[in-house]
C-alpha cells in the first residue's frame, strides 16, 4: 500500500515540478520586462539582478548567462541561452515542456526597440499564464484521481495478500 | 586569465569573425580607430592607416552592431539616435547608414552600414606641461580653459589628464573637487555610470543627460571648483557654460576647430567670447606620427607658450 501511495505521490510531484518551472519562468519574464520598460537596462544587467530573486535552478541559470555575456566571448545571447537550457535539461532540473518555453524566450531576444522587445516577451508571458492556469486545474483533478487510485491499488494489494 | 594585447580588440566582434582578427594580431594600444564600411575592406588606423583583406556584408554589419549592443539594442536607443554607442572602456562607436525620421524630428540609423570604432586610450601625465598655465599664479584657482583641435588629435585625452591632475593635485596645487559632465561617456570611459578611466580622486562624473542638466546638478549639489565638459558646440552648451562660469566654478571645455579663429567664428559660442569667459586657450596640433603639440594663449590671444610637446611619437 505504501509503495502504491508513494508512486502516486511521485507522479503528483512530477506534475507540480512542471508547474513550478512554468511559474519561475513567468517570474523571470516579468523581471526582464520590468528591467527593459522601467530601467532600460541591457539584458546582462537584467539577468544578473533578476537571478538573485529567482529560485533554483533559474537563479543559477540567469546568473550564469549574465556572467557569460560579461565575458564577451563572442557568442550571441541566444547561443548562450540555448547552451544553458541544454545544460539545465541534461541536469534533469528542467522538464521537456518547460525547456521548450525557455528556448522560445531565448529566441525572442534581439528586437530593435524596447516596445517591440517587450511585446515579444509579453506574448510568451501570456501563453505561460494560460499554461499555468490550465495545468493548475488539470493538476488538481489529476492529483485527486492519482491519490484515490493509488490508495485503491494499495488496498487491492492488501486484500489480495490477505 | 589576463587578456593579451590583441584580445581587447576581439571583444568588439562576434565569435565567427574573431579568427580573422586574431591573424592580424594588432596591439590594442597602437590602434586608434577601426573603420568598418559595408562591402569595403576594413581599415585600421594606427600611426598609419592599414587596409585589411576583410570585407563585411550587410548582415555582418548588423551582427556586429547587435553584438556591440550586448544583444540589447533597445537599451542603446537614445545613444543610437545621436549616432553612436558607448562600449565598456569608454570607446565610442560611431554608427550610421540609412536614417529614418522619428516623430520628434530626430533621426535614427535604420540600416547600420558604417561603423567607426574609436578606441579610448589613457595617456597619463601629458597635461603636466600645461597645468601651470591652466591655474592662476598665486591663488592656484583653475582658470576657464578651452581646448581646441580638429577631430582625432586628442582633445578628450588631454582634458581627461587635466581633470586628473586638477583633482589629485600636482606640485604646489593640492587638488580640488572636479565635476565632469560626460554626455557620451568618453571623458571618463564611463560604462553603466562608473568611470573606468582615471579622472582623479576628487572627481564626480555625470554620464548621459545633457550638459545643461549635468552642470545644474553639479553646481547645486556637488560644489565643484572646476567643471569639465567635452565638445561644446551648440547655444545651449554656451548658456550652460556661462551659467557655470557665473556660479563661481571654473570651466574646462573642448571644441572642434583648426584654430582659435575657427572657434570664435561659431555663432552659438559668441556670448562666451564676448563675455571673456575663457581665460586660456590650448590649441592642439599634430606632429609626425602620433606626436602632439600644444600652444597656449590667453583671452586676448597672446601666446603664452608656443608648441609644447604633449606626446612623443610612439
Amino acid at each position: 500500500m505504501t509503495g502504491a501511495f508513494g508512486f502516486g505521490y511521485a507522479l503528483c510531484q512530477e506534475m507540480n515540478n512542471v508547474l513550478f518551472n512554468f511559474k519561475e519562468q513567468k517570474r523571470l519574464l516579468l523581471y526582464i520586462i520590468n528591467g527593459i520598460s522601467f530601467m532600460h537596462m541591457p539584458m546582462e544587467e537584467i539577468l544578473r539582478t533578476s537571478g538573485d530573486r529567482l529560485k533554483e535552478p533559474y537563479r543559477a541559470f540567469a546568473s550564469k548567462i549574465a556572467e557569460r555575456m560579461g565575458q564577451r566571448s563572442g557568442k550571441a545571447l541566444y547561443e548562450i541561452w540555448q547552451d544553458e537550457v541544454r545544460l539545465l535539461q541534461k541536469s534533469g532540473q528542467c522538464p521537456k515542456a518547460a525547456a521548450a518555453t525557455l528556448l522560445r524566450i531565448g529566441e525572442s531576444f534581439g528586437c530593435e526597440g524596447d516596445k517591440m522587445q517587450i511585446d515579444a516577451l509579453r506574448l510568451i508571458e501570456a501563453e505561460l499564464a494560460d499554461e499555468i492556469d490550465n495545468r493548475t486545474h488539470e493538476n488538481e483533478d489529476k492529483e485527486k484521481l492519482i491519490r484515490t487510485l493509488s490508495v485503491l491499488a494499495g488496498l487491492f494489494c492488501v486484500v489480495l495478500f490477505i | 586569465m589576463a587578456l593579451s594585447k590583441s584580445d581587447k580588440l576581439l571583444n568588439f566582434f562576434p565569435e565567427n569573425m574573431r579568427a580573422e582578427w586574431e591573424r592580424y594580431n594588432f596591439d590594442f594600444n597602437d590602434v586608434r580607430e577601426v573603420r568598418l564600411r559595408v562591402n569595403q575592406p576594413v581599415r585600421v588606423l594606427c600611426d598609419r592607416e592599414i587596409r585589411l583583406a576583410m570585407v563585411y556584408g550587410e548582415r555582418d554589419m548588423e551582427e556586429i552592431f547587435r553584438y556591440l549592443c550586448h544583444d540589447s539594442v533597445y537599451a542603446y536607443e537614445e545613444e543610437r539616435k545621436q549616432g553612436y554607442i558607448m562600449a565598456d572602456g569608454g570607446h565610442r562607436i560611431g554608427i550610421t547608414g540609412e536614417l529614418a525620421a522619428l516623430e520628434n524630428g530626430r533621426f535614427i540609423a535604420k540600416y547600420i552600414r558604417y561603423i567607426n570604432i574609436r578606441l579610448a586610450h589613457e595617456h597619463k601625465s601629458i597635461a603636466e606641461g600645461i597645468i601651470d598655465y591652466v591655474c592662476e599664479a598665486g591663488s592656484g584657482q583653475p582658470l576657464n580653459t578651452l581646448i581646441v583641435s580638429p577631430p582625432g588629435l586628442g582633445k578628450t585625452t588631454l582634458l581627461r589628464d587635466t581633470i586628473r591632475l586638477l583633482s589629485n593635485g600636482v606640485g604646489d596645487f593640492g587638488g580640488c573637487n572636479v565635476g565632469v559632465v560626460d554626455e557620451r561617456g568618453e571623458i571618463a570611459g564611463a560604462y553603466r555610470g562608473s568611470a573606468l578611466l582615471d579622472c582623479g580622486e576628487r572627481t564626480d562624473v555625470i554620464t548621459g543627460g545633457n550638459k545643461r542638466q549635468g552642470i545644474s546638478i553639479l553646481v547645486r549639489t556637488f560644489a565643484p571648483r572646476v567643471i569639465a565638459i567635452d565638445e561644446i558646440g551648440g547655444e545651449p552648451d554656451a548658456q550652460s557654460i556661462f551659467y557655470a562660469g557665473v556660479s563661481g566654478c571654473g570651466v574646462i571645455a573642448t571644441a572642434h576647430g583648426r584654430s582659435l579663429d575657427d572657434v570664435k567664428k561659431k555663432r552659438e559660442l559668441t556670448c562666451l567670447f564676448e563675455q571673456n569667459i575663457f581665460k586660456r586657450f590650448i590649441l592642439i596640433s599634430a606632429g609626425s606620427g602620433t606626436s602632439r603639440y600644444a600652444s597656449i594663449y590667453d583671452e586676448r590671444g597672446n601666446e603664452l607658450c608656443g608648441r609644447k610637446l604633449l606626446r612623443a611619437y610612439a
